[in-house]
C-alpha cells in the first residue's frame, strides 16, 4: 500500500483533502495501531481501536499504561498537525501523561487542543477517554518543536 | 523484596500482551534497577522520511520499566498504578536501531513510589529520553475488599 508515501505527502495529502487518512497511513506505527481518525466539527478526534495486543493487565483487564501514553502522544501529534500550516513533522520535545482510570478492554477516543502555537515550540493538551467523555481515562501536556525551527 | 529473575521475565513475556507485542525483552534486574530492550521493527516507525522509531514505542518500554522497577524495591508484594510519566526526549533516536532502557525507584512512601529511567540505545551515557514517573501502591488485599465492596 502507501509504502513509500513520505510524511509531507500524507500530511499534504491530508491538509488538501480534509480527511487525514493519508497521514495515518503515511506512519507505520499509527498503522500498528490501527489508528483512524474522526473529523467532527473542528474537531480531529483520533480512534485506537481495541485489540487484544493493547493489554497490560489482563486481570483487570487493562490497556497498557504505555500504550495509553502513546496514544495521547499520537492525538495531540494528529491535532496539531490538523491546526498547522506546514507539512512538516513536529518533533516531541517532552510529554507529561497523567493517568486517571484503567483504560478498560475497549475502543479509545482522545483529542488534543494547541494550547499556544508559536514560532518554534507548540504546546497540546491532549484527553482521553472510552465510552463517557466527561470520565476522561488519562490526559497529556507536550511541547513539540515545530519543524521549520529546525532549519531555522 | 527478592524477586525471582527469570520468573519476572516468563511472567512478562506471557502474561502481558502488550509487552510481548513489542517484544520487549529483561535483560537485568535488582533493587538497584532494572534493564530491558525493545528490538528495532519497521511497523514502529514514527517519521516514514528518517526511519526514527516513533516516540510511544519509548514510553511503553519506559513505562513498563518504571512499573516494574519498583517490585523489588519494597517490603511486600503491592499493586502498582502509574500516576504520572514525564518523558524528555532528550536527542534523536537513531533509525532502525533497537531501543534499551534502565529504569530504578529512588523513593517510595506509604502510598506512592518514584522512578527514573533513560532509554538509549548505544550508550546510556548518551540517551535518547530521560523518564520521571510516580506510582501509586496498594496492598493486594485492599483492592480485592474494594472490588468486593463496590460489588
Amino acid at each position: 500500500m502507501s509504502d513509500g508515501m513520505s510524511i509531507a505527502e500524507g500530511i499534504s495529502a491530508a491538509r488538501k483533502s480534509g480527511d487525514l487518512r493519508p497521514l495515518v497511513e503515511a506512519v507505520p506505527y499509527f498503522r500498528w495501531l490501527g489508528l483512524r481518525i474522526d473529523r467532527q466539527g473542528e474537531e480531529l478526534i483520533t480512534v485506537m481501536p481495541f485489540q487484544d495486543m493493547l493489554i497490560g493487565n489482563p486481570m483487570l483487564p487493562a490497556l497498557h499504561g504505555g500504550i495509553t501514553g502513546a496514544f495521547l502522544e499520537s492525538a495531540a501529534l494528529i491535532s496539531l498537525i490538523g491546526a498547522m500550516a506546514t507539512p512538516k513533522l513536529p518533533k516531541t520535545i517532552n510529554i507529561t501523561i497523567e493517568y486517571l482510570r484503567p483504560g478498560r478492554a475497549m475502543d479509545s477516543y482522545a483529542t488534543g487542543i494547541v494550547t499556544k502555537q508559536g514560532r518554534r515550540v507548540a504546546n497540546v493538551r491532549a484527553y482521553a477517554w472510552q465510552q463517557d467523555r466527561e470520565k476522561l481515562i488519562a490526559t497529556a501536556s507536550a511541547h513539540f518543536l515545530m519543524a521549520d525551527a529546525n532549519s531555522a | 523484596m527478592e524477586i525471582d529473575f527469570q520468573n519476572v521475565r516468563q511472567l512478562m513475556i506471557n502474561g502481558i500482551p502488550h509487552m510481548a507485542a513489542v517484544g520487549l525483552e529483561l535483560i537485568s534486574m535488582d533493587e538497584s534497577g532494572i534493564v530491558g530492550m525493545v528490538p528495532h521493527r519497521p511497523e514502529f516507525v514514527g517519521d516514514p522520511d528518517t526511519g526514527v522509531v516513533h516516540g510511544g514505542i519509548v514510553t511503553v518500554l519506559l513505562d513498563s520499566l518504571s512499573g516494574m522497577c519498583i517490585v523489588p524495591a519494597l517490603n511486600e508484594m503491592m499493586v502498582v498504578a502509574t500516576l504520572d510519566l514525564r518523558i524528555d526526549y532528550l536527542k534523536p533516536a537513531a533509525p532502525r536501531q533497537d531501543i534499551f532502557a534502565r529504569a530504578h525507584c529512588y523513593k517510595t512512601t506509604r502510598n506512592i513510589a518514584f522512578t527514573r529511567g533513560v532509554a538509549y540505545q548505544s550508550d546510556i551515557d548518551d540517551p535518547i529520553a530521560h523518564a520521571t514517573g510516580s506510582f501509586m501502591l496498594t496492598r493486594p488485599e485492599k483492592t480485592e475488599a474494594a472490588r468486593a465492596g463496590s460489588a
